[in-house]
């Protein structure tokens, strides 16, 4: 088996759990949900990755999960109550957990070991500080300084081949036998004297590890009840290791508090038995009570694992790609077929190939979906910003997520993530107001910010707004002029004053704080997004508060295109932002300007030959698109229309890069290069141009 | 015959040949079914003879012990050094403990 594929598994699942943990931290703790709801989520979380870590011997992982579990064990028992205080400390363990697992992935992060000790130490206080949780006295005097042995054999081990005779003797090698005392459960009747009724209770002395001591039964493991208790002294020194990771790890393993067998067999009597594997555990003395919570949620896990492996299936994003990538093929080919087979006339062909056709696009938008997750991942991270940077610089926040079940890609959810993180912490620091201050201006003290997500023409609309100051144009005017960004005498319009904070080297915020203002600033934010061919807009009134808005297209690898031409150039544009066309009378024209009438509202248009300047003479007939990009809507002047098509989105050469107005190419059926629209960036270039020759 | 039963004045001998391991069980089981009924108080059990024994084996005398809990055992083992080592480990030195 290929460990590092793996263990990168592990880290995956892992971060997920640590998700998942946080997420629930944060809403028991900002009383959207009882303790009671999550509690079993949040330690099923903790649970599984200190099994997995377990099995791919993380010994630090484990040994730091396995306090964090107790004391959520407690939690769940109800024996300490998930207050304010822990919920702060489990979301600082989930950190630390964090910082631990990516640790594996990259050997650069450095992890905080001081840190981690006083997250123990404070741990420790809740498992032994209470006297609820203390052991029964009983119990403690009842550990023997010795390992202790009771193993009820299985009916068949006789016939099986084994005798407990040889595995005694061997345990008399490893130390020092006492106490060795044998009986017979014996059945009223029916007596067989090949099947084994025999019991065996020994002490044994020993410095062997628990494991050595369980493989001695390993033969008779299935078919016989085995418990082992672990010496009084290691418990000792189980519970006397407190702080440092390491050693409690390496104690741990070796100690092997509970092994996996163990708990099997636990799992046995509950199901017999009906008694809580815990309390089945104390019973037999196998275990000390703190140790047992492992004991109770193996069995949960186990249970709870089951619905969700049908749920989802992990498949590696590479075979996705690769398989989107084949879809694409199809698809270009596709087109081929279809010029081809409108040359031929065919009209039997033709209509086969049409429902094959239609097929491909139920295939084509099934694997792109495949691709697509809930921005809900995305955003609870930002919850979890939004309540430390809350707490570091002293604000009440409100935070309220909308439309967290919103689909995108998952490659585009990734990229978003350090954007939005910048945006939330700029509102936050910069947008709303210290308390005092909101209080002053007569605002609710708690600030809001609001998170959402929607779908909208084909493209995906995220908006964080906030309710602080908002935007104050002059002071970003005089600040861009300061920085040399602007020149004093150019005038502009209040959303390009906004624009201007995306500008390279542009930071209003006096102060440089530890969470913005340290000018890796907002232009990267546009870089990343406009990356992924999306915009940003700005929003804002004085008082009431900003909104970012970020437009994203659905997918990055096939869209659904409206082919057209202008001369010899084919030119797509994205189908969902086309909302009709019709044929262009140069006689709508207004007084030389470019925008037409459309049913008695303004239209401006562009004339594509003049932009790209395309040679060609102007066609007595010429066709005019109308497009639409959020609310803003423009016509398109173009030659001739060529009806629908599915565009294998090819990125531009890094050259082209820069290029304004065109988002890409793609392999037309007749093999030509059609180049896609970028139709937001278009609109813009051509807005710009006219602002030049309006204002020279 | 893996084993003989020899009822003397008011006891009974019970002599085991080479084999009392879970090979023999079950034929030494159907002869030693009569045990618990005989009249006689007392058992002796003469395990000298014996050159196998084992878990399955001990565990047929405990089996005999538990089914005849009136009766008084007695064990005689020759210093057979098979049968000591088995009872040395178990810690069941005499049997009747």
């Amino acid at each position: 088996m290929d460990l590092t594929q793996a263990r990168s598994l592990f880290i995956e699942e892992a971060l997920g759990l640590l998700e998942v943990m946080e997420a629930c931290l944060l809403e028991i703790e900002a009383g959207d949900a009882t303790a009671g709801q999550h509690i079993d989520a949040i330690f099923r979380a903790a649970h599984t990755i200190k099994g997995s870590a377990g099995l791919f011997g993380f010994d630090a992982i484990v040994a730091f999960t396995h306090i964090v579990e107790s004391v959520l064990d407690k939690v769940r028992d109800q024996k300490i109550s998930l207050d304010h205080d822990l919920c702060d400390l489990c979301l600082l363990c989930q950190d630390h957990l964090m910082t631990m697992i990516r640790q594996l992935q990259d050997d650069s992060i450095q992890l905080d070991l001081h840190a981690g000790e006083q997250l123990l130490a404070r741990l420790h206080l809740y498992l032994d500080g209470k006297p609820a949780l203390a052991m029964p006295e009983a119990e403690t005097a009842a550990m023997s300084e010795h390992w202790q042995f009771d193993v009820r054999y299985g009916a068949d081990v006789f016939r099986d081949g084994m005798d407990p005779m040889s595995q005694l003797s061997y345990l008399a090698t490893l130390g020092t036998l006492t106490d060795v005392h044998l009986s017979a459960e014996f059945p009223a009747e029916h007596f067989d004297p090949e099947s084994c009724y025999l019991r065996l209770h020994a002490n044994l002395a020993s410095e062997a590890s628990k494991q050595t001591l369980e493989d001695v039964f390993e033969f008779v493991r299935d078919s016989s009840e085995i418990h082992i208790t672990v010496p009084k002294s290691i418990s000792e020194q189980l519970a006397q290791q407190d702080i440092s990771d390491e050693k409690l790890g390496t104690l741990l393993v070796q100690a092997g508090a509970v092994t996996p067998r163990e708990l099997q067999q636990a799992l046995q009597a509950h199901k017999q038995q009906e008694i809580a594997i815990g309390q089945a555990l104390v019973q037999q003395g196998a275990v000390p009570p703190e140790l047992i919570s492992t004991a109770l949620d193996k069995q949960k896990a186990t249970e709870h694992k089951r619905p969700a492996d049908f749920q989802f299936l992990k498949v590696e994003a590479r075979k996705l790609d690769g398989l989107i990538n084949l879809i694409g093929e199809l698809v270009t080919s596709g087109a081929e077929m279809d010029s081809l087979l409108s040359e031929l006339g065919n009209s039997k062909i033709t209509e086969s190939f049409s429902v094959l056709n239609s097929l491909l696009e139920q295939i084509r938008d099934g694997a792109l979906s495949l691709r697509m997750v809930q921005i809900g991942e995305s955003f609870s991270r930002l919850r979890r910003i939004v309540r430390d940077v809350s707490k570091e610089l002293g604000k009440e926040i409100d935070l309220i997520v909308e439309g967290a079940d919103t689909e995108l890609d998952k490659s585009m959810v990734e990229k978003l993530s350090d954007p939005l993180m910048h945006i939330v912490r700029n509102a936050l620091d910069h947008g709303i107001e210290p308390t005092e201050l909101r209080l002053y201006k007569g605002k609710p003290a708690q600030g809001q910010l609001k998170l959402s997500a929607r779908h909208e023409a084909g493209s995906v609309v995220i908006e964080i707004s906030d309710d602080g100051a908002g935007l104050n144009v002059q002071k970003i005017r005089d600040k861009a002029i300061e920085k040399g960004i602007l020149a004093p005498d150019r005038d502009l319009s209040e959303a390009d004053t906004y624009k201007l904070i995306f500008e390279p080297g542009f930071s209003t915020a006096a102060a440089v704080t530890n969470l913005s203002g340290r000018g890796v600033g907002m232009d990267v934010v546009r870089r990343n997004i406009e990356e992924l061919r999306g915009q940003i807009q700005i929003r804002s009134a004085i008082e009431k508060g900003t909104t970012f808005s970020i437009r994203l297209p659905l997918t990055l690898a096939i869209i659904d295109g409206f082919l057209v031409s202008v001369a010899d150039t084919k030119l797509v544009l994205p189908l969902n932002m086309v909302q009709e066309c019709m044929e262009f009378k140069p006689g709508l024209q207004t007084q030389g300007r470019n925008y037409l009438d459309l049913r008695g509202e303004v239209l401006p248009f562009i004339r594509l030959s003049d932009i790209f300047r395309l040679p060609g003479r102007r066609l007595q007939r010429e066709n005019v698109v109308i497009v639409q990009y959020g609310s803003d809507r423009a016509g398109l002047v173009v030659d001739a229309l060529h009806g629908e098509l599915q565009a294998v989105i090819k990125p531009l050469n890094s050259m082209f890069q820069s290029l304004r107005g065109i988002g890409g190419s793609t392999i037309l059926g007749s093999g030509d290069i059609g180049l896609i629209l970028d139709i937001p960036q278009l609109v813009q270039f051509a807005t710009n141009l006219e602002m030049q020759t309006c204002h020279p | 015959m893996a084993v003989v039963i020899t009822p003397k004045a008011d006891f009974l001998v019970v002599e085991f040949e080479q084999d009392l391991s879970i090979f023999a069980v079950n034929e030494l089981f159907e002869s030693l079914k009569s045990v618990p009924q005989a009249d006689a108080d007392k058992v002796i059990l003469d395990l000298t003879a014996v050159s196998e024994f084992d878990s399955a084996g001990l565990q047929l005398l405990l089996w005999l012990q538990h089914s005849a809990p009136a009766k008084s055992f007695t064990l005689s083992h020759g210093d057979n050094p098979t049968v000591l080592r088995v009872l040395n480990l178990y810690n069941l030195n005499p049997l009747a403990a």
